[in-house]
């Protein structure tokens, strides 16, 4: 077993931990806290995100005896009083269906807006992208992350409605896609380093 | 997840020695923690945490090159605006792995000892003619790995990563106790233009099936040199000299295309016994080699347009 202290939710705990042993497995067995959801168990769906010093990261994928000095923050420590404004705004725009995804979501939605107050659709896009929801479409979660940022989302959210948009996105035939940055080279003889 | 032992190593020194006593290096964990849950291989093993290392996570400019500490996470050399602008195509590919989550624990150095073919760092840093540096040498990239038969059975499509416990003495040829300290990366030559394309099963986190890495230059609409990997498709990366051999002095036209079409088929073929849906594979990857050349000369790029 190894010592490791951590704070969690801000909460200092010192515990020894087995060598092999995930954050996650501490969040929800030795520590009670079951808003973090375990769905695959190796990185893939993201419902066990959580913040670690303020980053996203898969709890499945943390070595618990990494975390000397470490800041997490799990769904439960948003906010120590009523929702954090992101859960109000997955409840007000439908962003949830069976609810597995959501912890997961709302996590990596906060690492974003920490980071980045003012996110396009698109940065929006690429912060969840490694978050698995089966039920909603992502339309709705993207919708209510969009209403609590800042300006340059809420101009696309305007535009178009979340849903109107999904709509025509099925009618023409185009999943949920991943647009991922482009090079741009620069054109002949231009200096593209 | 089961392991014998967890070392926070405290030195290069401590890591090595403790590698050397056969210990499993461990950085971000975004391959380890999966390997282990899956297999259960690490139960007798010791891990060694070397990402509280100083040294491993140096970024500097050194004699036209960038050196680029192991440890470093994607996410941060991702967001290093020098980097962005001095090494765009290595930039371009670390983007395209997983998800912000496992950007933000995924090292350089991890992905590059892991050695999955299907990686996607490695052939940017292959096209790159990045050398390894170790704690004992200085390593050609091109020299680093050992053909890896195996990984053609089960890559990509299939399963996400080896299925060997400890993939750093199976897939490379660090001795025991050797360590990889940092990444040395020549800066491109000015003017050169690059291409990175994934092509994987969904356009989510998943990895890629084929790659494709490109970084060249023209003279007067014609190729002065290219040089091109791609991954998925062998047993060890490697990039294809003969395409590019066949593309110098050319302005790339559809004949042309198609003898480095030919050239690649041919090199393929030798995987046809070992590859891992290698009718679909030995069809896609000619065209995709041929739309992203086409795509270079044009200075533009592969990825679909943006939609809104
Ligand atoms: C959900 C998910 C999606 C992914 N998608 C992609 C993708 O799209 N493209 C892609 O290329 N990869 C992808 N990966 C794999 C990628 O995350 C890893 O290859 C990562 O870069 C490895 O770094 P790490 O620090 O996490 O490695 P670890 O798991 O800590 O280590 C990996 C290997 O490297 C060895 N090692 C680590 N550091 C050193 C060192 N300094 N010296 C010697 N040996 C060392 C370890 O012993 C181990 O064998 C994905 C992984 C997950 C979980
Ligand atoms: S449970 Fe951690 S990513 Fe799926
Ligand atoms: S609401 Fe069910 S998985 Fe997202």
């Amino acid at each position: 077993m190894i010592e490791v202290s951590f704070s969690v939710n801000g909460a200092a705990h010192t515990l020894r931990v087995g060598p092999g042993e995930r954050l996650i497995d501490v969040l929800r067995g030795r520590l009670g806290l079951t808003g973090t959801k375990e769905g695959c168990g190796i990185g893939v769906c993201g419902a066990c995100t959580v913040l670690v010093d303020g980053r996203a990261e898969n709890a499945c994928l943390v070595p618990a005896a990494s975390l000397e000095g470490a800041s997490v923050v799990t769904v439960e420590g948003l906010s120590t009083d009523g929702l954090d404004p992101l859960q109000q705004a997955f409840l007000d725009h439908h962003a949830i269906q069976c609810g597995f995804c959501t912890p997961g979501l709302v996590m990596s939605a906060r690492a974003l807006l920490d980071e980045n107050p003012e996110p396009t659709e698109e940065e929006i896009r690429t912060a969840i992208r490694g978050n698995l929801c089966r039920c909603t479409g992502y339309e709705q979660a993207i919708a209510a992350i969009a209403s609590v940022a800042g300006t340059g989302a809420r101009a696309l959210l305007d535009e178009q409605a979340g849903l109107i948009r999904s709509s025509a996105r099925l009618e023409a035939g185009v999943p949920f896609a991943r647009t991922p940055p482009t090079s741009t080279p620069a054109p002949e003889g231009g200096d593209a380093r | 997840m089961k392991a014998g032992g967890y070392l926070r190593a405290a030195s290069l020194a401590d890591a090595a020695s403790a590698r050397a006593r056969g210990g499993i290096v461990i950085a971000g964990g975004t391959d380890i923690m999966v390997k282990g849950r899956s297999r259960n291989i690490y139960a007798d093993k010791v891990l060694v945490d070397v990402s509280g290392i100083g040294e491993l996570h140096l970024v500097g400019e050194r004699g036209g090159a960038i050196e680029i500490g192991a440890a470093c996470t994607l996410s941060g050399l991702c967001a290093d605006r020098a980097l962005r602008e001095r090494l765009p195509l290595l930039v371009d590919a670390m983007e395209h792995v997983g998800g912000v989550q496992t950007r933000n624990r995924a090292t350089i150095g991890g992905n590059v000892v892991n050695a999955c073919p299907a990686s996607d760092i490695i052939p940017a840093l292959m096209v790159l003619d990045a050398s390894v540096r170790t704690t004992a040498r200085t390593i050609p990239l091109a020299d680093f790995f050992v053909d890896c038969p195996h990984c053609l059975k089960h890559e990509g499509m299939y399963v996400r990563s080896c299925l060997f416990p400890d993939a750093a003495s199976k897939k490379t040829v660090l001795e025991p106790g050797e360590l990889v300290r940092s990444l040395i990366v020549p800066l491109p030559r000015a003017g050169s233009r690059h291409l990175f394309y994934k092509l994987a099963r969904t356009q989510n986190i998943g990895l890629a099936c084929v790659n494709l890495a490109l970084i060249g230059t023209l003279l007067g609409g014609v190729v002065e040199g290219l040089s091109i990997s791609m991954g998925g498709l062998f047993p060890r990366p490697c990039t294809l000299d003969g395409c590019s051999a066949v593309l110098r002095g050319t302005s790339a036209d559809v004949s042309t295309l198609d003898r480095v079409k030919a050239a690649l088929a041919e090199k393929l073929a030798a995987e046809s016994g070992a590859l891992v849906d290698y009718g679909y594979k030995s069809r896609v990857a000619p065209a995709l080699l041929a739309d992203g050349i086409a795509a270079f000369m044009a200075g533009e790029t592969l990825e679909r347009k943006r939609r809104i």
